[in-house]
This record gives structure tokens, C-alpha cells and sequence, in this order.
């Protein structure tokens, strides 16, 4: 069984990444799609800082020795012609590539609560 | 684009309750959400990881393929080398955020906000290491349908098993293209009428048989064989495709022509003596090693010697009787798996020195698994008149 993996047209985009330790909850269970996470800054030594809920993590930006193809499964139920083959096969799935991540902002650092006296519902 | 308000005193709000100073950070804040598509199965990606040299063979728009195997994990394969697709977990997470954008450090000015968005959290992602090609399932996939003459050339007897092309290989085995090339040479498979096949071992004698006999009869030397003089005359006896083959099998090129300008072509020695004691070993259950060498060089053609060293991998000499034994046994009979080689080498006998045991394992070697180090994991080594002897692990 053969998937062929094809990069998509526009080259591919570069793509960003952050490595978060533990993960990113909801304080209600609602879905997430459209949900405010936090501020990302960068300090002027280049430093990200994200301020996520009452937290605050410091971070570093790190390139990455093996970087990362982001593919998605594309399902087609055309005949394509396959190059490099004897035959004309129907091909049902194929990968593509739409991205590359070549660098990460990695947050490895416990995160420092934000201890206030007035913090609004972010 | 931003489906939040979220205002630039919001933020200076936060930056101050942080503890942090406007003073310290750079103007530009990006503000992080999920996309709208959060979570839906459009958006559902997979993330591989890759060496800088994969991907620049994946920008160049070479070909990529993953081949997968029900008994076996898959393997990405790119026009030379397959690699071992494996899934690895993290327990951090992993964000995607496409166009976030790591700031200039001089920039300067107002604060201002840039939205970001977050399209997918992922735990999971797929490492690939390079790896031998899986090339071993070739040579039993071959066996189903081997080649044994023009007379089968009926295409209505579908008695035999499936004959393969290059595609339907693919399909089946583990490699990339040129790897698969390399391994048809290797088990000697020709290329008929479109489809890959092995020739049956008896018909594989009678055509090489032809050759040997066109240059005593020609007289030619052994090694000034002229290619298409040879081809014309010896393609009436047997199909042109094969007779061409089996020619670039047995013998190879010289710089030298002949005064017809036809390239001249040498005996590949070894090969013609080994498939020589092959035929005698296998019409045999065993030999008297003397009786087997006499014999045997009187099979080859004349000005070929043969020796012993010929027949690593095919024959087991057998010195514990009276007199000393050979046997017909080719590393192709035994089984692929590294254990299941090695018990099966411990069953057929006990001690193995390493002499005689290293044409056995030679196919089971890999970058970081030399000959040695396999002894070490599945044999127990032991000494006996000073010579280092292999056994197996859990014998008797």
C-alpha cells in the first residue's frame, strides 16, 4: 500500500510553534474555537514572555535541528496519474504539505502566577 | 481578523498587574486565540518530524512516498532511501500558531497589537529514521511465479502463481526505487516481457549452459567474449530478453573491442564456478569433500579454478566424521528474522566458528549492527584448542 506525500504549490509556508509544558484548559467547558489564550511579548533581549490567565512564562526561541512538516490527509477519488509508474491507479489518499516549523518559542519555565489586587476577566 | 476585543490598554493593563514594564518589552504584542476552526476535522494535521536533508529532498519536489505493510510498520521512502516511520508522544504540548512572527529587536514606537491565531494542539508526531530497505520479502514474492522458459509463454495458464511489475512491487515491498533496482540485481531477476521474475534454477543453468558452450565451441578466451556476436547466435536458442540478462549477469564489461568494433565481455569466474557446484550439490544430499572438489572442478570450463571460497553461503563442510562431508545449504533457504536465523544455524549445527557462520549472517548486518555485535546478542561464545566457537544462547 503506497500514500504519496506532495508539497503543495506555494512552496511551503513557514510556520510557528510553541511547546508548551502541561496543556491549555478552558475555565469553562465551552468549545475553544474562537477563545482568547493570552498575550505573547518579546522582551528587547528577544525573550518571549506569554501571559496566559494569571500566569506568566518566560520562554526562549529555539531552532529547531530537525524541523517539522505539517501535512494534511487529502482524500480524492479521481484517477490521478502517478509519475514514476507503469500504470494509471486510483489513488485514494495522498498527504500534503502545507507547512514547515523551523523555529519554536519552547516555555520550559514554571509559570509565575500573576498575583494582583484587580484583575479583570481576561 | 481578531474575534476578541481585546484593546491596547487591555494589554498595558496586564503588562502592569505582570509586573512587567513597557519599557522592557518590544512595541509589538500578539495577542493569542483559537482560530475559528478550532477542533473541527478540516483541521486535523499531522506533524512529522524530519532531517534538514529530507526536507530539502521534500522541497525539491522529489518523489515521497510512505509504503506500509500489514505485518510490518510503514516506511517513508524517497527516490534512494527508506526510512522507519514511527509515532512518538510528548507530554507537552505542542501549538500551531502559522503566522506568528518573531519581532525585529529594534523596532521601536507606540504599542500595538497583532492577532494570532491558534489552529491546532497537537501530543503527537511522527519521526522518521533511515533504515535498511525491506528487501528481504523479494526474493520470496519472486518464488511465486519464477520464470522457467519461453513455453510458458501461454498466457491463458493461470495455474502459476501472480507474476509482478515495478508498480506491483512497490506495492508490496518496503523501498525506495532505486533500492528496489539494487535488490532485483542482487537476487538475480530479469526483467520479461514487463513483469520481474526469477528464472527457475534448472533454467537458469541451461541458459548460462548455452553461453559456456558458444565460447568452446567459438574458442573465444575467457575473457574477450564479443557482446553482440554472442547475443545474435545464442537469442535463437533462448528469448532475446533474457539471453541479454543472463549475459550481464554472468559476465562483464572489458574496455577491449574486437576488430568488429563489438565489445568484448569477460567470464565473472567466481559466479560461473559457484553456479557450477550449485547444480552438483543440489542433485545430491552429500559429498565426499574430495571426491566433490575433483568432480567440481571438472564441471567448469576449462581455465577456471575452482575454490572454496566460492561457495560461502551455499555449502556446509562437515568435519566431524571419518571423512570429511559437503552439503548443499544456501543462506536464500533460511529464514529472514534474525532470531529465527540464528536458531535454525543452531539446530543444523551446534558450533559454528566465525569463519562459518559469517556468510550466514552477512545479509542480517546493518549500520550499527556488525557481524560481531549480532554474535554477541544472539550466540554464546566458548573456546575449544583455541579456536572461538558459537553456540546458541539457550543450548542444551
Amino acid at each position: 500500500m503506497q500514500i504519496p506525500i506532495k508539497i503543495s504549490n506555494d512552496g511551503s509556508e513557514e510556520w510557528m510553534m510553541l511547546e508548551l509544558q502541561g496543556d491549555l484548559e478552558s475555565r469553562t467547558q465551552t468549545k475553544m474555537s474562537n477563545k482568547f489564550i493570552g498575550d505573547l511579548h518579546f522582551t528587547k533581549q528577544g525573550v518571549p514572555v506569554l501571559i496566559i490567565g494569571h500566569h506568566i512564562l518566560y520562554g526562549k526561541v529555539m531552532d529547531m535541528d530537525k524541523p517539522f512538516v505539517i501535512m494534511n490527509k487529502i482524500q480524492t477519488d479521481t484517477c490521478m496519474e502517478v509519475p514514476e509508474s507503469d500504470t494509471n491507479e486510483e489513488l485514494d489518499v495522498l498527504y500534503n504539505i502545507k507547512a514547515v516549523v523551523k523555529k519554536k518559542l519552547i516555555f520550559k519555565n514554571r509559570p509565575k502566577p500573576i498575583i494582583a489586587s484587580s484583575v479583570k476577566n481576561v | 481578523m481578531s474575534c476578541i476585543e481585546r484593546t491596547v490598554e487591555d494589554v498595558q493593563k496586564l503588562i502592569l498587574h505582570a509586573k512587567l514594564t513597557e519599557d522592557e518589552l518590544l512595541p509589538v504584542t500578539q495577542t493569542l486565540e483559537f482560530s475559528p476552526e478550532y477542533g473541527e476535522a478540516s483541521q486535523e494535521m499531522v506533524m512529522m518530524e524530519v532531517d534538514p536533508a529530507l526536507l530539502n529532498t521534500m522541497r525539491q519536489g522529489d518523489s515521497i512516498v510512505l509504503r506500509g505493510d500489514p505485518e510490518a510498520g510503514a516506511v517513508l521512502c524517497t527516490n534512494n532511501k527508506t526510512y522507519e516511520v514511527r509515532e512518538a508522544e510528548t507530554s507537552n504540548s505542542l501549538v500551531l500558531v502559522p503566522q506568528l512572527a518573531l519581532p525585529s529587536m529594534d523596532s521601536t514606537g507606540e504599542r500595538t497589537l497583532e492577532n494570532c491565531q491558534v489552529c491546532s494542539i497537537h501530543y503527537k508526531y511522527l519521526e522518521v529514521r533511515p533504515c535498511k530497505p525491506r528487501v528481504e520479502k523479494l526474493q520470496q514474492i519472486l518464488e511465486e511465479h519464477p520464470y522457467s522458459g519461453p513455453q510458458e509463454d501461454d498466457l491463458t495458464d493461470t495455474s502459476k502463481g501472480k507474476k509482478y511489475t515495478w508498480s506491483d512491487l512497490l506495492n508490496r515491498v518496503q523501498c525506495s526505487e532505486e533500492e528496489l533496482d539494487q535488490g532485483l540485481r542482487d537476487i538475480e531477476a530479469y526483467h520479461i516481457y514487463g513483469f520481474w521474475q526469477i528464472l527457475e534454477f534448472d533454467y537458469r543453468f541451461k541458459v548460462v549452459s548455452h553461453i559456456l558452450q558458444l565460447i568452446e565451441t567459438k574458442s573465444w578466451a575467457l575473457d574477450c567474449v564479443p557482446y553482440k556476436e554472442s547475443v545474435e547466435i545464442l537469442s535463437e536458442l533462448e528469448p532475446r530478453a533474457v539471453m541479454v540478462q543472463c549475459f550481464e549477469y554472468y559476465l562483464t564489461p572489458t574496455d577491449k573491442e574486437n576488430e568488429s568494433g563489438d565489445a568484448l565481455y569477460t567470464l565473472q569466474d567466481d559466479k560461473i564456478c559457484r553456479l557450477c557446484a550449485e547444480v552438483l550439490l543440489k542433485s545430491a544430499d552429500k559429498y565426499n569433500l574430495n571426491e566433490f572438489l575433483s568432480i567440481w572442478q571438472q564441471s567448469v570450463p576449462e581455465g577456471l579454478t575452482t575454490n572454496m571460497s566460492q561457495l560461502e553461503g551455499l555449502a556446509l563442510v562437515d568435519r566431524s566424521g571419518s571423512a570429511d562431508a559437503i552439503s548443499y545449504f544456501p543462506v536464500s533457504s533460511l529464514p529472514s528474522g534474525v532470531q529465527e536465523r540464528f536458531n535454525c544455524l543452531f539446530e543444523t549445527r551446534e558450533k559454528w566458528s566465525i569463519e562459518e557462520i559469517r556468510p550466514y549472517i552477512m545479509d542480517l548486518t546493518g549500520e550499527n549492527t556488525p557481524v560481531n555485535a549480532l554474535l554477541t546478542k544472539y550466540a554464546r561464545a566458548s573456546t575449544s584448542n583455541g579456536i572461538k566457537y558459537y553456540s546458541g544462547r539457550h543450548a542444551r
